[in-house]
């Protein structure tokens, strides 16, 4: 009934052969296959968060970008507003300095022409008392020439 | 009842299959050719599950090849521990070939691990791959001190178990399949319709598959803690 002989041997023998095969056509074949999809998993998860840091690198650049934009138009404006503040402090003090020239050259015009003026009455009323006196000396009666005097001024005015 | 009783021996009795005219005639078990079966079973299907594998759009087949693979080898890895997960295959292997071996008798074959040559060619391979993997893990200076571990005083005992364990692997799941196959013979001779098929899921199916679960899992018991 029992039985032990070189059967054992045969059947380490068989057994060796059937690992190798399982091996081979089994466990070999299926760990191709999903160590092959691990790899492309492996791949498209890469792939995406490649993408994801090239999308970031872009939004910081593109955020770097606005700030610099922002930084430059601010410093125009604030180089605008102050050449615009010198600009009319320029032009308010040339006119206020324009302005006060022509005050006072038309103050002296003025101030000329009175002078002038004061001068010409003053000649009118010498040259008046000159002739008045003139008449005086020639005429027979003071009234006579009193009343002539009259009539001279009433008519120059 | 002296007709069933020759009957009985009969179908215990290991028979030489065929003889190879060799060195004085080489006598081929019944046992090894059946092995021969199973083995070439399990590498047609094989075969079949891998046959035409793809990454992307897996067939059912393929589907059900996978998952065959990721199964055995959580199963049996999980037994084996994360520093002995190269001997996953050969352990998954001997765990379908025993269990397919074992319930091979449902098919009207005495089963190979009836026969004792089948059961300690087993064992022998296990007790290979134990020390093997202490060897090839801890180095042979490493491997003969884990003899005296925990304590020196257990080393003739650590020594006795390069023998006991193969023994006990051996005896058990040939004594486990030999007891089922003589209740089977036994049923089988008293009443031949009906009732055998009820009591084969026990002692076919049940109890073979779980002799093939108990072997693997010494086995691989054994080659964690060699590992260790």
């Amino acid at each position: 009934m029992l039985r032990i002989d070189y059967n054992i041997i045969f059947t380490i023998i068989n057994l060796l052969v059937l690992y190798w095969l399982m091996k081979k056509f089994l466990f070999k074949r299926v760990h191709n296959i999903l160590d092959q999809r691990q790899a492309e998993i492996g791949k498209s998860f890469e792939d995406a968060k490649k993408a994801s840091d090239d999308a970031n690198a872009l939004k910081s650049q593109y955020e770097e970008s606005m700030k610099t934009i922002q930084a430059e138009h601010d410093r125009s404006i604030d180089d605008a507003k102050s050449r615009a503040n010198a600009e009319y402090e320029r032009i308010i003090s040339d006119a206020n300095r324009r302005s006060s020239e022509i005050i006072s050259a038309a103050k002296k015009r003025a101030d000329a022409a009175a002078a002038e003026e004061e001068r010409r009455a003053e000649d009118d009323i010498a040259s008046m008392v000159k002739e008045a006196a003139g008449r005086i000396a020639a005429s027979e009666s003071d009234s006579s020439l009193y009343n002539d005097f009259l009539k001279e001024v009433e008519g120059q005015e | 009842m002296k007709k069933m009783a020759a009957k009985l021996l009969e179908e215990l009795n290991v028979d030489t299959a065929f003889t190879i005219p060799v060195f004085g005639g080489i006598e081929i078990a019944e046992s090894v050719v059946i092995t021969w079966v199973v083995m070439a079973v399990m590498v047609l299907l094989a075969l079949w599950l891998t046959h035409g594998m793809k990454v992307h759009n897996p067939s059912r087949k393929q589907v059900a090849a996978e998952s065959i693979v990721r199964w055995l080898e959580s199963f049996v890895g999980g037994m084996l521990g994360e520093n002995a997960q190269e001997y996953v295959p050969w352990m998954a292997t001997i765990l379908v070939f025993i269990g397919i071996a074992n319930i091979s008798g449902v098919f009207g074959v005495k089963p190979p691990t009836k026969d004792m040559n089948v059961t300690i060619a087993l064992a022998l391979t296990s007790i290979v791959l134990i020390e093997a993997a202490g060897i090839r893990r801890k180095k042979v200076g490493g491997w003969l001190k884990s003899f005296a571990e925990p304590i020196a005083i257990v080393t003739p005992i650590n020594i006795l178990e390069i023998a006991i364990r193969p023994l006990s692997l051996c005896m058990r799941l040939f004594g486990n399949v030999l007891g089922a196959f003589v209740i089977m013979e036994l049923i089988k001779l008293v009443i031949p319709v009906g009732v055998p098929a009820i009591f084969s899921l026990y002692f076919d199916f049940f109890d073979g598959l779980i002799q093939a679960y108990v072997f693997v899992f010494l086995t691989s018991l054994f080659v964690a803690e060699a590992v260790e």
